[in-house]
């Protein structure tokens, strides 16, 4: 696909936020990361291990409260973007794309504008082994590894290729053996254990489904996965649960739940939840918001906190830049804006969904934060929704050690790093990769950082 | 398999429904047949406007005062679908002063009550409009929810003796002597044929009357005018705004329930089965929107689709270069641009017309006048089969009673006072009972039929959420072959297309739902939309990984719905 360069919407100020004039900063970092999703808190929480004085800041929660709860890596080896409605076959895998066992090598032979091609394998190795290190800290671990995906059942009864999954979700590897259970749990609306099961079925893994209900469920009220997971995080209501369904586990293998075992305590909810039923517990990502994305947040909150850092959410965030320097960030909170001045900045602000890529117009797309200049290709829809979609290629083009890049190729502000979905040249979606570009280009970035090599 | 009928009619739009009804009333025997869903084609794509026929006046007369009277009828026997916006008709600085005279002329001739009143008054009720309104005109539009309209019209079909089949695909006509004496169908979800008998064979099929005519030999040349709107995602106005000048692209808004639907387009197509809606008919709605509503392009636009407008002239019509709208009264023969086609219908006897007995067809018209086309095809027909009896459409309410108007509140309220309820679609307050319940009813395990039933998956998060819901209730339903046995599900089991229980079928009504959302939205895919495009992707192709499951056929295979 040909990329081009669209022009930002900002005709006095094409590439690069309004210049204040004599304004003061009301904090110094050495470090503020823009965005909260995976990308920015690893960062972040990166940094302040190492000492810098770190700042995340961000509009609002990111990607992990959206996502499987997983760090997919590669997942699929798409088809070519367009495929004719002939080619299209009746058999999923024609028509879909093919689930990759071995992430490591379908990134060898990347594109090099792709995200993670400038990081290269060595720096998403490190960059795993330092994010499962930071959730094993935090009792939280994650398996697998660089080599072999995870293939884990959906709600739907798909199969999803994962390259890091915490411990409650690998119990269900549909290639191992040992018939699926999954649970019916009436009153709870996100979760559709039939269908998943017959989907499963009609694939060849064998799988059944089980009725059990959930003790204290509200009589006049929606449920939700969040309320149900701080249920369990309580041993109380673990006790109760086991009491009401231990004798009807008789003879299951693994029994499958919706991803709600647990917040706080998630890895203590599964291990002792397992325990007292006799039986193993897998969970299946379902419907945002993403119970399983929130503890990985939370892990990185914590280890940013916990280090010195500081997590900001809530603000509106824009660049600030003085006489053509990045200087920090200006954050429009309730009481006004508020300048932060910072030695570097990191953007991990994201694609579309979570603003760091906006489209006012048709076609059209803009930076939100510096007004940096986008890379997009002339065609954005696919006219079938389950297509690639040219669009999520777009993004801020950027030179190796990952600094944005004007339409000529030169650096813009060479204290400016761009991480995440906020890169041009992936389709994170159509390829399960956004965490592995998150957590690569993060861990590049954070090294590539003066002064802070740890 | 055979059955007889006395009156048989093709097409479940609003022209056949009416028609249907019309002849259940009078006592006859009657069956309709539709090959997709109720309001599948254009009654169920147009903007909601119940016209009062003041856009009429100038150069339509015989329309405006039709419209007119129905207006007043229909506010009276279809309630539960209709709300008294009222309408204004107003012009800007830039609108033609010379079409105000013959507007209130028309307006008077026609009987069509029409007030003046001035900006202030209209900008203290409607207070987005453009502060620099020249004039402007009260009439009494109104607007009339075409779903909720088409499914009270079914239902008493129904209570009049009536039936109404969808998913009953006209294959053809039997013919014997010059004479239709019946109709082969198919049942497009089993593919089972059947053999109606009919006395009278009224083709209602709008846009596709010529496919249907033709089956009888019968030459009938419909114009498809495609209509193109886009729905706000709130309700900018609560008074339907019209300009006031000669009818042109993007001269309307409308509120109906919780958006406002900005129209129309107008653009002759070669198939009604196979349009596309291009860019720059939505930034003409949006300029023409912007005009009416300043810093209308910063409200969210919630999707985008298009109606074909069935417009009929008997003859050939000569197209060539479209001429401007003069504000000028239609002529004979001066078809050049569709816009100047008459609105107004035609009954046609092809007996006298083609030498066929025993088959009617309706053409042209709009919703509005609906009542009044199958009052005059009922008229025809009685005539026809020596019968006449009297018309009894205009005093009889449609709505059964107790059918009261919709508002979101409504569901809102009934949710709070009932138990632990499940809400599928929160935009839309969709409960899990009403879903199962229109599963049951519909039998047609399509989900995108509950969009029409219940506006499931019609709000802002289009489908995010609730399609994977409604897909598990789906399933579950199907699942149960025992409670179909019970007689629960019957209709699954009489009408299913799938008679094993088969996850495909699931798997397939799901990717046909969102893809069918997806052509609304793709057209206005940019900011909010694109934002909400990105999440609900990650849902259905990552998290769930909807793409990889198997289906029955690929979404565009579909039979029965369009490809935009």
């Amino acid at each position: 696909m040909t990329l081009s360069f669209t022009p930002g919407p900002f005709a006095k100020h094409p590439y690069g936020a309004p210049e204040g004039k004599g304004e003061s900063a009301q904090a110094h970092y050495d470090l503020i990361v823009v965005g909260a999703g995976l990308a920015g808190m690893f960062a972040g929480a990166l940094a302040a291990r190492r000492g810098a004085r770190t700042l995340v800041i961000a509009r609002g929660l990111g990607g992990t409260h959206v996502g499987a709860g997983t760090a997919d890596v590669w997942g699929y080896r798409p088809h070519p973007p367009t495929p004719s409605p002939a080619r299209l076959a009746r058999s999923p895998m024609e028509r879909g794309r093919h689930l990759v066992e071995n992430p490591e090598a379908e990134i060898g032979h990347l594109p090099p504008n792709h995200p993670l091609a400038l990081a290269g394998a060595d720096i998403l190795r490190e960059a795993l082994a330092q994010f499962q290190g930071l959730c094993e800290r935090s009792a939280y671990p994650l398996q697998g590894d660089l080599q072999h995906n995870h293939f884990l059942p959906t709600a739907l009864g798909a199969v999803r290729p994962a390259c890091l999954a915490p411990e409650s979700f690998i119990v269900g590897e549909v290639r191992q053996p040992g018939e699926l259970t999954l649970a019916r749990l009436p009153g709870f609306r996100d979760f559709y254990a039939d269908l998943a099961v017959a989907n499963l079925r009609t694939q060849g893994y064998a799988a059944r489904a089980i009725t059990l209900e959930l003790p204290r469920t509200p009589a006049r009220r929606d449920l939700f996965a969040t309320d149900i997971a701080r249920w369990f995080d309580t041993p109380t209501y673990r006790a109760e649960v086991a009491q009401q369904w231990h004798d009807k586990l008789q003879g299951v293998a693994r029994l499958g739940l919706p991803a709600l075992l647990g917040l706080d305590a998630a890895a203590e909810v599964w291990r002792d939840l397992s325990d007292k039923l006799g039986v193993r517990i897998f969970e299946i990502p379902i419907l945002p918001p993403s119970v399983p994305g929130m503890r990985l947040f939370n892990v990185l909150r914590s280890a940013i906190e916990t280090t010195g850092g500081r997590v900001t959410i809530g603000p509106s965030v824009s660049g600030w830049v003085k006489n053509g320097i990045a200087v920090g960030v200006i954050a429009e909170t309730a009481g006004g804006a508020r300048r932060y001045a910072a030695e570097h900045i990191l953007l991990a602000t994201g694609g579309f969904r979570h603003g760091g890529l906006e489209s006012p117009a048709k076609g059209q797309v803009c930076e939100s934060v510096f007004n940096l200049p986008v890379v997009a290709g002339p065609e954005f829809f696919a006219p079938l929704y389950w297509e690639a979609q040219p669009y999520a290629r777009s993004g801020v083009r950027v030179n190796e050690d990952l600094h944005p890049l004007d339409a000529g190729g030169e650096v813009l502000y060479p204290n400016v790093f761009v991480i995440g979905g906020l890169l041009a040249g992936a389709d994170r979606l159509g390829e399960g990769s956004r965490e592995g570009i998150d957590l690569a280009t993060s861990w590049k970035a954070v090294n590539g950082l003066n002064g802070f090599h740890g | 398999m055979g059955i007889s009928t006395e009156i048989l009619v093709i097409g479940g739009g609003a022209t056949g429904l009416g028609v249907a009804r019309d002849a259940a009333l009078r006592g006859f025997k009657t069956l309709l047949v539709e090959k997709g869903d109720l309001a599948h084609g254009t009654s169920g794509r147009y903007h909601g406007l119940l016209h009062s026929g003041a856009r009429y006046v100038v150069r339509d007369p015989r329309s405006a005062r039709e419209c007119y009277q129905e207006n007043v009828i229909l506010r009276r026997i279809l309630p539960s679908a209709v709300e008294d916006t009222g309408g204004f008709f107003a012009a800007l600085a830039e609108d033609p002063s010379e079409y105000v005279g013959p507007f209130v002329a028309g307006c008077r001739e026609a009987g069509i009550p029409a007030e003046e009143i001035s900006p202030s008054l209209a900008l203290k009720e409607e207070s987005l409009l453009n502060p620099k309104l020249a004039r402007v005109f009260r009439v009494p539009d109104a607007a009339c929810d075409s779903f909720d309209a088409t499914h009270a019209l079914a239902e008493s079909i129904r209570a009049a003796g009536g039936e109404a089949w969808v998913r009953h695909k006209l294959v053809g006509l039997r013919l014997s002597n010059g004479r239709v004496t019946g109709a082969e169908l198919e049942n497009v979800l089993t593919g089972e044929r059947l053999t109606v008998s009919a006395d009278m064979v009224i083709n209602c099929s709008g846009t596709w009357a010529g496919k249907v005519a033709a089956l009888a030999g019968c030459e009938v040349l419909v114009t498809p005018g495609k209509g193109t709107m886009i729905a706000m995602n709130s309700r900018l106005v609560n008074t339907v705004v019209n300009r006031l000048k000669p009818p042109s692209d993007g001269d309307i808004l409308v509120p109906v329930g919780t958006v406002a639907v900005m129209g129309t387009t107008e653009i002759v197509v070669q198939n009604p089965d196979q349009y596309t809606i291009e860019d720059d008919e939505i930034e003409v709605l949006l300029t023409e929107g912007e005009k009416l509503i300043p810093r209308f392009r910063e409200f969210r636009v919630l999707r985008a689709w298009a109606g074909v407008r069935p417009l009929f002239k008997d003859k050939p019509s000569s197209r060539s270069t479209p001429s401007e709208a003069s504000g000028l009264p239609l002529g004979e023969g001066d078809s050049t641009d569709s816009r100047l086609m008459s609105r107004s219908h035609s009954i046609l006897d092809h007996a006298t017309r083609d030498g066929v007995e025993g088959f009617i067809s309706v053409v042209g018209g709009k919703f509005t006048t609906f009542r009044l086309m199958a009052e005059e095809a009922l008229d025809m027909a009685g005539r026809k089969l020596s019968t006449e009896r009297k018309c009894r459409t205009a005093e009889i309410p449609i709505d059964l009673p107790g059918k009261k108007f919709y508002t979101p509140g409504k569901r809102l309220k009934e949710i709070e006072s009932s138990g632990n309820v499940e809400v599928i679609c929160e935009c839309e307050l969709v409960t899990r009972a009403q879903v199962e319940q229109a599963l049951r009813r519909s039998g047609s395990l399509i989900l995108n039929d509950l969009r029409r039933d219940l506006r499931l998956g019609m709000g802002p998060c289009q489908a995010g959420f609730c399609a994977y819901r409604a897909a598990g209730l789906l399933h579950t339903l199907f699942l149960t072959a025992e409670s179909a046995k019970k007689g629960e599900i019957s209709a699954l089991s009489a009408n299913s297309a799938v008679k094993n229980l088969d996850v495909r079928a699931t798997n397939s009504a799901l990717l046909e739902f969102l893809q069918e959302r997806w052509k609304g939205l793709r057209p206005v895919m940019w900011a909010a939309n694109l934002r909400q495009l990105e999440l609900d992707l990650n849902i259905y192709r990552d998290l769930l990984g909807a793409d990889r499951l198997p289906t029955l056929r690929e979404p565009e295979e579909y039979p029965t719905e369009r490809t935009a």
